[in-house]
């Protein structure tokens, strides 16, 4: 501190010169009346300010995601190695100059790096492995390290004010063709495993666009160190140009970050750079120069924009006719739809008279009615045809409950009833079939009734039919009907010790036609409309009605819930 | 440790060492002028 507190008081007058020639003004530390070729300004201060606004812009919109982070960290990189060009072009101190130009290799080498890092999470869409980075690290610590040194800058020339590289460089130049070659390779290779024709060209042109940015950089500054015609590095940064073109059109075309807005936005701002540098040219050339530029921007840039725009109104037109369709279709879909429910309303009904008539005839033979039925097997069989009458007879309530639904005429006689009554006369009536399962039945209900306003007949439908529900897929254990007070509410519910549901299965039991899955094994006259149709019962009600279970195996609990009467 | 800090802890570390060597070539160069000068005595 000590050495460099005396020697920044002395600053200006030890050790600190002018390049040969210079003339020391007040702020000649930046002159820009020196040397530089005109071009200088007008491309590198533009293409600084694009590639930061990039940059920040891809990094606003996307925060978290590391190749939005390793953009921005390139665009850095690169406004930082274009500031320290500036310098070298326009500085005069002899000293300031020296410290630029010790400084390029640590500001160049990184964009090298983070375009093969970025190219790879962008194709992988995941991080760079472990042992890649610690490589990586290994590989630019010596470019840290040597920065101070005269391995890096030989020696600096004051007449000419500039600077001889050192052997340092050698490394630098093949550590960057590496790279170079590395980012292409990594490209290509990901080209070739892609499948879909879209994603392919998405990534062509990212990946050409980079690799072309690095080249014709790379091959800049090569060919100005090799003839010493420094000025040939000018022409370096237009590869970014080209980088931010294609990487522009990909956003456009793929919409690639989602920001399609983002290349108008880019364009306007170039448009207003170069414009307002044309304030600052004096020669016709000059003006030429620019104009020239900025109409090739305008043509490129301007072409892309408008075809990706008339692409989107074309499309946009496509799904307003679509949407049109559409709509139509639905119209008709609806329409069918309800023809449907009617055909099976009346198919129904019609059906049910037959059914009504089977059942009674059987039942009317098996009680005796006319006459004994003495042959064993015709009297199994009457039992079987027994069974399968009602289980039809059922099913076709089950479709015409759903067409009633459906077409609005379920119709509910409402009145004041005692839901304790009700839950003692499906226990009455379930009690036999449980006996006959092997099942143990119990039932739970509190000493008052427990009085709700209710259509008595659905509401006792729905009772049994849970009950019902639960015997079948109850293989052997125990099921429990209860009554319970819920704050404004009266609770049922029917606990079982049968074969349960999983998670998913719970959400989706009381849809029509949903079964859960095995249970086509366990009961194969069911339909998945008894759940469906309770739903919308109790739906009626103004209640709610859910299933719980602990998962497969684990037994389930059915329950209703509607508002109690005081 | 988690992967996430390790990574953190690196990245800083290398940004802190490429502060301090742009200080000391700042200080070599500009401030001390300490390096090899070629005049060639015009």
């Amino acid at each position: 501190m000590l050495i460099l507190g005396i020697n920044m008081f002395d600053f200006p007058f030890k050790n600190f010169q002018l390049c040969d020639g210079a003339e020391a003004t007040l702020f000649n530390f930046l002159d820009t009346s020196i040397v530089p070729p005109p071009l200088l300004f007008y491309s590198y201060i533009p293409i600084l300010l694009i590639s930061l606004f990039f940059g920040l812009f891809v990094f606003f919109r996307d925060k978290k995601t590391l190749r939005s982070k390793l953009f921005l960290w390139i665009a850095i990189f690169f406004g930082l190695w274009i500031v320290n060009i500036l310098l070298q072009w326009t500085l005069i101190h002899v000293n300031f100059l020296h410290f630029a130009w010790q400084l390029t290799a640590l500001l160049e080498v990184p964009i090298f790096f983070l375009s093969f890092y970025f190219i790879y999470t962008f194709l992988y869409e995941k991080d760079l492995p472990d042992w890649t980075k610690w490589i990586l690290i290994g590989l630019f610590l010596p470019v840290v390290l040597l920065t101070p040194t005269t391995v890096n800058i030989q020696e600096f020339d004051i007449i000419v004010c500039e600077g001889t590289l050192g052997r340092f460089w050698d490394y630098v130049y093949v550590l960057e063709a590496c790279f170079i070659f590395l980012t292409a390779y990594i490209g290509l290779r990901r080209i070739s495993q892609l499948k879909e024709s879209r994603e392919k060209k998405k990534t062509f042109l990212l990946v050409s666009g980079t690799v072309l940015f690095l080249t014709i950089f790379y091959l800049s500054n090569l060919f100005g160190e090799i003839t010493q015609l420094y000025s040939v590095n000018l022409f370096g940064p237009l590869g970014m140009v080209i980088f931010l073109v294609f990487f522009t059109y990909s956003i456009v075309r793929f919409k690639t970050f989602a920001i399609r807005v983002f290349g108008v936005q880019a364009l306007v701002v170039a448009l207003w750079i170069l414009v307002f540098g044309l304030l600052f040219v004096h020669t016709l050339a000059l003006v030429q120069t620019i104009v020239t530029i900025t109409l090739a921007l305008i043509t490129i840039v301007g072409f892309l924009l408008i075809r990706g725009f008339s692409r989107e109104v074309k499309q946009r037109e496509e799904i307003t006719l679509l949407a049109h369709d559409l709509q139509k279709a639905n119209a008709r879909l609806k329409e069918l739809d309800k023809q449907k429910t009617e055909f099976v309303s009346l198919a129904s009904h019609q059906l049910r008279g037959p059914i009504t008539a089977i059942n009674g005839y059987v039942g009317m033979i098996l009680a005796g009615e006319y006459g004994e039925v003495i042959n064993q097997d015709a009297k199994e069989a009457l039992e079987k045809v027994q069974i399968a009458g009602k289980d039809l007879g059922v099913l076709v309530g089950d479709y015409l409950d759903v067409t009633r639904i459906e077409l609005g005429r379920m119709t509910y006689t409402f009145a004041d009833v005692s839901l304790t009554q009700l839950t003692r006369e499906v226990f009455d009536q379930m009690l036999p079939v449980t006996e006959h399962s092997g099942l143990a039945f119990s039932i739970e209900v509190p000493d008052k009734p427990m009085m709700v306003h209710a259509d008595a007949n659905k509401l006792k439908q729905v009772m049994l039919n849970l009950v019902d529900n639960a015997v079948k897929y109850t293989p052997e254990g125990s099921i429990v009907i209860k009554v319970q007070q819920q704050g404004n509410n009266v609770r049922f519910s029917v606990v079982d010790t049968g074969t349960g549901m999983s998670e998913k299965v719970l959400g989706s039991i009381f849809e029509k036609f949903v079964r859960a899955p095995g249970a086509k094994r366990i009961n194969t006259g069911g339909t998945g409309l008894g759940l469906f149709v309770a739903r919308k019962i109790i739906t009626e009600h103004k209640g709610r009605i859910w299933a719980e279970s602990a998962g497969e195996g684990k037994g389930s609990t059915f329950l209703f819930e509607i508002e109690v009467l005081e | 440790m988690r992967k996430q800090t390790k990574w953190s802890i690196v990245v800083a570390a290398i940004t802190l060492l490429i502060v301090a060597v742009i200080l000391i070539t700042f200080v070599k160069t500009v401030v001390l002028g300490d390096f090899v000068i070629v005049d060639f005595g015009y």
